[in-house]
């Protein structure tokens, strides 16, 4: 016998693990996408120095300015 | 468990096994082993953090202690996800903009190179001893659903292909495969926790009959009283949750892979918030079982029993499918945490320590060999805990309180927020809070309420033991509860030795700045 609260939760649990399924699988699909072109660029070129622009920001501040 | 079952976890296992030697192929460098070339983003990090984050400790440890003692237990739970929100928001930005692998690595550009390579090898070893009780919750749980009475070979199926795809595949196989183990998790507990509220009535007549039955304190959240986990209990799992999310290897390397400071905060704060409410599948199943078949004494074997015992009467492949939820649970924890270990022995002590700096091939042969190593030492650890009668929840909340807490208190009270603080106060304060930690746990609480502490106390002031004599007598029945008060002890030693240590020493020409600008 079940009750609303069980379904409640079963609910929110089963809409996390759709959610959960579909999000990451795109995102590794774009990963990999990135990955790809980034081996195939580094072939070409001579791999991008840290003041390229490129770089990550160090400090709250450049995050900011970035 | 029927041929269906053994088949499909026979599959699942085979499935990650393969995945691990695909996934190897992205390993080229050193960086991509340890935070998978930093290349993770938000809903990837939730799921790997929180698939790293469950482990059968919360189908099986938990929902044992839900079992014997109530709903409480899942304040243990519910302060991790506070504190993963808290620290997504205020701590990993800073920590993620060093560009650090470790914890160690932090606490050598804040106080030294020396503190590094002694945390580095401290936190390794403790992160063994704490896989070692993952592994004997897992080994337990085998024995018990399969009725298979091997425990050692229950250590090396959980065990075996956990430390081979983690030793080949690094972060990048922890990332993917947590994130399908994710899903194998949830579906795993969704198709358990309606089963046994089903089969104890429903929430509503479950609850009524704890009240029948002179035993409410079984649904309070907080209980009041004596019990083991009232509110001193929450307070010092909050405590413990607190350091768990700002300073775990575990954590923070899944956190360090993200692709850039805001992402990993998106992360963290992602993972606090859907484990929130899925805590209720793992705890309600145990507070069920309390109706369903009361008497059992270990609560380790609660869960074991109901899905060996009723879950195939729901159909055929269930127990099965449910299995390979708990295993996901397990490998995902094991691996995260061997790819942690093998992070701080390659990066914060073995290259520390060689002075030459180490070649790519060299350090991804030696990180992998430390994976291999540190698979053995939580076999052999888990393998000894057979022996002791002990619950793994207890065991490891002893472990964590009390070990963890000073590594909080000098990484980010002190490394954080107080500029005079030095590596020599730093290192004392470790140490120190430790020591003192496990005497208060091990040794003075206990022998306070045996009465065996009085002698010594006289011998010290007749008018100190007297005191302590009235004080036992108002305590009384809080003995259990009392041991909660270690990980005050640790940390509260911690932040008096590191403080003190630190106003008398001086810490020469170190450069910290690098640190004061991330903030």
């Amino acid at each position: 016998m079940l009750d609303w609260g069980t379904y409640a939760i079963e609910a929110v649990g089963l809409v996390i693990m759709c959610v959960w399924i579909v999000v990451p699988a795109r995102e590794f699909k774009r990963i990999f996408k990135s990955l790809k072109e980034k081996d195939e660029g580094s072939s070409f070129s001579v791999q991008r120095s840290s003041s390229s622009g490129d770089a990550e920001p160090r400090t709250r501040n450049e995050e900011r300015l970035k | 468990m029927t041929g269906l079952d053994y088949a499909i976890v026979g599959v699942f296992l085979g499935g990650m096994a393969l995945a691990g030697l695909t996934i190897s192929k992205l390993i080229k460098q050193s960086d991509d082993f340890f935070v998978a070339g930093r290349n993770l983003t938000p809903f990837v990090l939730g799921a790997t953090i929180t698939a790293t984050n469950l482990s059968m400790f919360h189908f099986i440890g938990m929902g044992g202690i839900g079992y014997q003692k109530g709903i409480s237990i899942i304040w243990q739970n519910w302060t991790g996800c506070m504190a993963l929100v808290l620290s997504g928001i205020f701590v990993i930005p800073v920590l993620r903009r060093l560009r650090v692998r470790s914890v160690p690595e932090f606490l050598e550009m804040r106080y030294s190179r020396s503190l590094r390579v002694m945390i580095g090898a401290f936190w390794g070893l403790r992160l063994c001893i704490f896989l070692g009780i993952f592994l004997y919750i897992a080994a337990t749980a085998g024995v018990v659903i399969t009725g298979w009475d091997n425990y050692f070979a229950w250590l090396m199926i959980f065990s075996l292909i956990a430390i081979m795809y983690s030793a080949i595949g690094g972060a990048w196989a922890v990332a993917i495969m947590d994130s399908v183990q994710f899903a194998f998790i949830l579906a795993g507990a969704l198709i358990t926790f309606p089963i046994a509220i089903h089969l104890a009535g429903g929430l509503r007549s479950l609850s009524q009959w704890f009240t029948a039955h002179g035993d409410s304190v079984h649904l309070q959240l907080v209980p009041s009283g004596a019990g083991e986990f009232n509110w001193l209990f929450i307070l010092a799992i909050l405590l413990i949750s607190t350091k768990w999310a700002t300073v775990d290897q575990v954590i923070l390397q899944r956190a360090f892979g993200a692709k850039n400071p805001r992402m990993g905060a998106q992360g963290m704060v992602l993972s606090g918030l859907i484990t929130t409410p899925l805590a209720f599948l793992w705890i309600l199943p145990g507070v069920a079982l309390a109706r369903i078949h009361p008497g059992i004494s270990n609560p380790d074997h609660a869960i074991p029993w109901l899905l060996s015992h009723q879950l195939p009467m729901f159909g055929k492949g269930i127990l099965g499918f449910v299995l390979c939820g708990l295993v996901a649970a397990q490998v995902s924890t094991i691996t995260a945490d061997i790819n942690s270990v093998a992070t701080l022995f390659t990066s914060d002590v073995y290259r520390v320590v060689r002075r030459k700096e180490p070649s790519q091939r060299q350090l991804l042969r030696v990180v992998r060999f430390s994976s291999l190593l540190c698979g053995a030492l939580m076999i052999l650890v888990a393998y000894g805990l057979k022996f002791t009668d002990s619950g793994a929840v207890r065991a490891n909340l002893a472990v964590v309180g009390i070990v963890d807490l000073p590594l909080f208190v000098i990484t980010i009270v002190f490394g954080l927020f107080w500029k005079r603080t030095t590596w020599q106060g730093a290192m004392a304060g470790f140490f120190g809070g430790g020591a003192l930690g496990i005497m208060s746990y091990f040794v003075i609480v206990p022998k306070y309420f045996d009465g065996s502490l009085y002698p010594f106390l006289h011998a010290i002031s007749p008018w100190v033991a007297a005191h302590a004599a009235a004080w036992h007598e108002n305590i009384k029945g809080y003995e259990k509860s009392m041991l909660s008060i270690a990980p005050f002890v640790s940390s509260g030693a911690a932040v008096v030795i590191t403080t003190v240590v630190s106003l008398v020493t001086r810490q020469k020409n170190y450069q910290c700045e690098k640190v004061w600008e991330c903030f």
